[in-house]
């Protein structure tokens, strides 16, 4: 849905006076876990209109009043248009129109020509780095078109492998990167949880030399990431990173690098079909990075 | 005597401008590559729309800026589902 309907022209510009956001969780009243009040409040005031499927969307007034409720897909049907992304998109868009066409809404209240990618965490602090991650064109189905962008907090741990990066080479274990490598893992997976329950492997922390910026040093090698898909399947990652310190002190200043890895997507349950190989690329970057 | 201080000191300076050349070098060789690493415009087009982290600061950004809300609720609640950041 991110990569169709949300990031298609005709819906940036449907949703261009609107704020967008998103929630995950269970959707029975009667057994929340842990829904926040406002979203039980809006499930509250839609409950007379029945809307089937794992994705609902709301539209609220200004005042928070249920307008209407619809899901992303005609007929709740994910395949209806054959995942032509162009027509879901334009789908989607019609909805919207359709569902806000009795509001007023403000023209100029977003502008959809710059990009304002994520800059804090989901507890609403402001993030230390950000991960861009995208799936190679090669190996893109319609669900993974839109890239992902994960605000990230650093960690103590991570600064403290870091730091002093113009001593001699040294060997860094590829956990201090956790904060950062955590995340390097494919959308929609729909596996278990999906995510990366380990990090292992060494990497290279190596000198390159000093300028008016601090000391760096060049962070390369091959992690290994185990995901939670129900067979702890283990894929390699190539870091290609720089690492800058200040030239007095050791003290860690920033961090980017390039991640590259190809994550199998195994088949579940009974183990039939193909594994779907997916080639992902992230690059990182500390706020403070040069 | 005086030949030599120079002679000395002159490879100290090419040493050093070769040292900074080969850093220069290797950092302009690394931001291409992260460069070329970056997802496409396209790719980032959902960044686009106005995102707020949660239900509650979204409303009570409408109420202030009397702007409407697309409030998106996913129910799968086993794996990560968050549409702002992607990973869902």
């Amino acid at each position: 849905m991110r990569g169709s309907c949300l990031s298609h022209t005709d819906t940036l510009e449907a949703l261009r006076g609107f704020i967008v956001t998103s929630w995950s969780g269970n959707t029975d009243l009667r057994d929340p876990k842990g829904m926040p009040p406002e979203v039980a409040k809006v499930h509250a005031a839609a409950a007379g209109t029945i809307v089937k499927g794992n994705i609902k969307c709301f539209i609220l007034t200004p005042d928070g009043e249920v307008e209407a409720v619809f899901n992303a897909f005609p007929n709740n049907d994910v395949s209806t248009f054959g995942f032509n992304s162009d027509e879901a998109g334009r789908f989607f868009a019609d909805s919207v129109r359709h569902f806000a066409s009795e509001l007023k809404i403000p023209e100029t209240a977003n502008d959809t020509s710059r990009l304002a990618l994520p800059t804090t965490l989901q507890d609403g602090t402001p993030a230390d780095a950000r991960l861009l991650l995208h799936i190679s064109p090669r190996s893109q189905p319609s669900q993974y078109r839109a890239a992902v962008a994960e605000p990230l907090r650093l960690g103590p741990e991570l600064r403290a492998a870091l730091s002093a990066a113009k001593d001699a080479s040294r060997t860094v274990a590829a956990s201090s990167l956790a904060p950062v490598l955590n995340h390097f893992y494919p959308p929609a997976i729909m596996q278990n949880t999906g995510r990366i329950s380990a990090v292992s492997g060494d990497l290279a922390l190596t000198p390159i030399g000093a300028n008016r910026d601090g000391a760096w040093a060049k962070l390369t090698g091959t992690a290994t990431l185990t995901l939670d898909d129900g067979a702890d399947t283990k894929f390699p990652v190539l870091v290609d990173a720089l690492v800058v310190t200040d030239a007095a002190s050791g003290a860690f200043k920033s961090v980017r690098g390039i991640l590259e890895g190809t994550c199998p997507k195994v088949p579940f349950g009974n183990g039939r079909g193909r594994t779907h190989q997916i080639e992902m690329i992230g690059t990182f970057a500390s706020f403070d990075a040069r | 005597m005086r030949a030599a201080l120079t002679t000395t000191l002159l490879a100290i300076l090419t040493c050093v401008h070769a040292g900074g050349a080969t850093l220069d070098r290797d950092l302009s060789g690394f931001a291409a590559r992260f460069q070329a690493a970056q997802p496409s415009e396209n790719q980032q087009a959902i960044w686009k729309l106005d995102w707020e982290d949660h239900l509650s600061t979204a409303l009570a950004r409408a109420k202030t800026e009397r702007r409407p809300v697309l409030f998106i609720h996913v129910t799968n609640i086993t794996g990560p589902s968050n549409f702002g950041t992607g990973h869902c």
